[in-house]
């Protein structure tokens, strides 16, 4: 006999192949809930006697093939709920079974080369399942036809592909391949996200604050222009602001991208050994720039407690600066003549990875340019799959009319995943020289925004809340800010386009 | 002092102190007193269980910060030998099985979620049939998120029932629901109005009235 899992993928797949006719078929269900409740019902009670069974009520019917798949789903609902179930438990041994996989594989189904079957909720959501008590796109005004995802016809299971097909590393490049992997990291834990009372504090640290903090190198190769940024040793800054932040209680860590070398990521690390037996920092997440095989690679490494590598992820998306932000950002050649482009200088990843991390929830890294793409990103918020989405990036101040706003929103406002997004504070200089150069004194940044924190909205009607954390570019002791996760005190960001334009240093 | 100590003080008990627990735990290790060791860690197990069995939650929070506190403080230690290891070994599935015991919370008895609050408004609002989870936002005036926070609880309990009507979930009441005035309501189960024949297995619930409200 099938175990339920392997019966899912299978039937999936057919209903993936039938889209069309699953969108029409769903609509019709969603208007005739007396007919829904016969076929979960006729599912629920062949799945009772095994999955023999329900396979061969399927058949080739449509609407039992989804009845079907949505029963495997209803299956594994206790697995995905934070309260116990005290309901009858059919197919016990292949609960165990289940359990089993997902602790050994990460993953309920037994082929790898399917992708890998895993609760669609992460941890914060075990409580509260938000996805059926917001459904995307169903009565929603201005919902295309085309938003149909079969993925919303399932609660408790989503199919993490082996990869996704994702925009060009450059303009003109043709899309790639990545591989998509979700990462179940066992660890003693003791923080349970899943408590609906949990309100973490989250840590920032800019770390490069002035200018040469973060140099940008400019050179010229294939007759064009490329720039390279590079982080000073702050080590010693780095500590101190991890201590000062295990002093407030800081549960999540985030420094932004390139922020950091390896003498710097090696104090970040020894400063989270020495809170790690009393303190409360459970994972930092650090934006490094290192040499792999001789090429740069721009990546985010997370931390665990100790400060032990727990995972990472690499930039996905080049950053290519065109004239206005070279001009924003005053970036010269060695003559002192500004660049009309500017090529980032990186090896780009060819993984994603979705991490579960016991202290913290489900966990994906988009580092800069990789928010605002819409695979992985949109792909993200959209299976409101992740608790978290952090996004380190390099830029002038953020600010709730910044690109960052709007893509951290707009996620925001599609899934149901917190959004974090961490700045240094280095470009915020060379973008206030370039304003004072052109008389443009008011959009000069005083309060260099270092952190945003978005809470999705809990439905239609509701708004996503933010917090900006600023500090002052003057004087930007201590050297980080942090935030509780109590965005009842935030205010409520706008629908729809953050209001204001654009700074020309904004991407 | 927090909160729940000074209650605890108020009414005459001292709380648990598992943190000195852990801090002999490890000051056992360290001198390499194994027999102590040992008997500080099945001390750890007892409590656990017993916090398990009587659901205190922040007994079990407590018990989680020791196990993960001294099971860094292991793995941290240069060199350990491998009753060192041992010992850090059953730290670690001590803290797993205390994870999972907080993963998992009964819900709330079927009496108390039909008393009051959202769930008891969730469940009157259900007296008129099946609604799905943004028609029951608009007819109990709640909140998205506390509709769904409290419908998971009410399925574990048993007091709901749900099913897929392509991306919607349909949700009924279920079994007998506790009386606010006393005993229970054992409610009809009659699917989606009128006609017999769309009758679904007596599982699946549909109610037409609450007995207490003829």
């Amino acid at each position: 006999m099938k175990n339920p899992a392997d019966l899912f993928m299978e039937l999936w797949r057919r209903l993936q192949e039938r889209q069309d006719e699953v969108r029409t078929l769903a609509q019709q269900l969603e208007a005739d809930h007396a007919r829904a409740g016969q076929l979960a019902d006729e599912a629920a009670e062949r799945l009772r006697s095994g999955t023999s069974a329900l396979e061969e009520w399927a058949g080739s019917r449509l609407d039992q093939t989804l009845a079907a798949a949505q029963a495997i789903d209803a299956w594994f609902a206790p697995l995905a709920s934070r309260y116990d179930v005290q309901a009858e438990d059919p197919l016990p041994a292949e609960r165990l079974e289940a359990r089993r996989r997902l602790n050994r594989d990460g993953r309920f189904n037994t082929d790898p080369a399917d992708g890998q079957l895993i609760l669609r909720p992460g941890l914060l959501a075990r409580a509260m399942n938000i996805r059926e008590t917001a459904p995307l796109n169903i009565n929603s005004q201005g919902a295309e036809p085309d938003e149909f995802d079969p993925v919303d016809l399932f609660t408790n299971l989503l199919v993490v592909p082996p990869g996704l097909t994702i925009g060009a590393e450059r303009e003109g490049d043709p899309d790639r391949r990545i591989a998509v992997e979700y990462r179940r990291i066992a660890a003693v834990s003791d923080q349970d996200p899943s408590d609906p009372a949990w309100t973490p504090i989250v840590g920032v640290v800019p770390l490069a604050e002035a200018e040469d903090d973060l140099a940008i190198r400019q050179f010229r190769r294939d007759g064009e222009d490329w720039y390279d940024p590079t982080p000073r040793d702050l080590g010693r800054r780095a500590a101190e602001a991890v201590a000062g932040l295990a002093a407030q209680g800081a549960n999540f860590v985030l420094f932004p991208e390139v922020s950091a070398g390896p003498e710097t990521l090696s104090a970040i690390q020894q400063a989270l050994r020495a809170q790690a037996v009393d303190g409360p920092i459970r994972y930092a997440l650090v934006g490094v720039k290192e040499e792999v095989a001789g090429r740069p690679r721009n990546r985010a490494i997370l931390l665990d407690r100790c400060g032990r590598m727990a995972g990472s992820q690499t930039k996905l998306h080049c950053w290519d600066l065109d004239s206005d932000q070279c001009r924003s950002y005053d970036l010269r050649d060695r003559n002192g003549r500004l660049l009309d482009c500017a090529r980032e200088d990186i090896e780009t990843g060819d993984r994603f990875t979705l991490f579960e991390l016991p202290d913290l929830g489900r966990l994906a890294v988009a580092i800069c340019e990789d928010l605002g793409r819409t695979e992985p990103s949109a792909w993200i918020a959209s299976g409101m799959m992740v608790d978290w989405l952090v996004t380190p990036v390099m830029d002038s101040g953020l600010t709730t009319g910044r690109w960052q706003a709007k893509e951290g929103g707009a996620s925001s406002r599609a899934g149901y995943c917190r959004v974090i997004v961490a700045n240094s504070m280095a470009l915020s200089h060379r973008f206030n020289r370039y304003c004072r150069a052109n008389g443009e004194e008011d959009k000069v940044i005083e309060d260099c925004g270092v952190a945003l924190l978005f809470q999705p909205r809990a439905s239609q009607a509701g708004a996503p809340h933010i917090q900006c954390l600023t500090l002052p570019l003057s004087d930007p002791a201590p050297g980080y800010v942090h935030a509780r996760w109590m965005p009842a005190d935030w205010p409520a960001l706008p629908d729809g386009e953050p209001e204001g334009p654009e700074p020309e240093g904004g991407e | 002092m927090s909160a729940l100590d000074s209650a605890f003080q108020r009414l005459g008990f001292q709380r648990l102190d598992f943190q000195r627990l852990g801090d002999d735990l490890l000051d056992a290790i360290g001198r390499q007193d194994w027999a102590v060791a040992d008997a500080e860690l099945e001390t750890l197990a007892q409590e656990a269980v017993a916090a398990m069995v009587a659901n205190r939650r922040d007994d079990l929070a407590a018990l989680a910060r020791v196990a993960a506190r001294c099971h860094t403080a292991l793995s941290l230690r240069d060199d350990p030998g491998g009753e060192d290891l041992h010992r850090q070994g059953q730290l670690r599935a001590f803290a797993v099985m205390i994870a999972a015991a907080r993963g998992r919370t009964p819900p709330r008895p079927a009496e108390s979620l039909s008393a009051s609050g959202t769930s008891a408004a969730i469940l009157t609002a259900l007296k008129s049939g099946p609604q799905t989870c943004p028609a029951l936002v608009e007819a109990t005036g709640l909140s998205a998120e506390q509709v769904g926070s409290v419908l998971p609880e009410l399925r574990a309990a048993g007091l709901v029932r749900s099913w897929p009507a392509g991306r919607l979930t349909v949700n009924a009441l279920q079994g007998k629901i506790p009386s606010p005035r006393g005993g229970e309501g054992d409610f009809t189960i009659k699917a989606f109005g009128q006609d017999d024949s769309v009758l679904l297995s007596p599982k699946a619930a549909s109610v037409q009235t609450a007995p207490d409200s003829r």
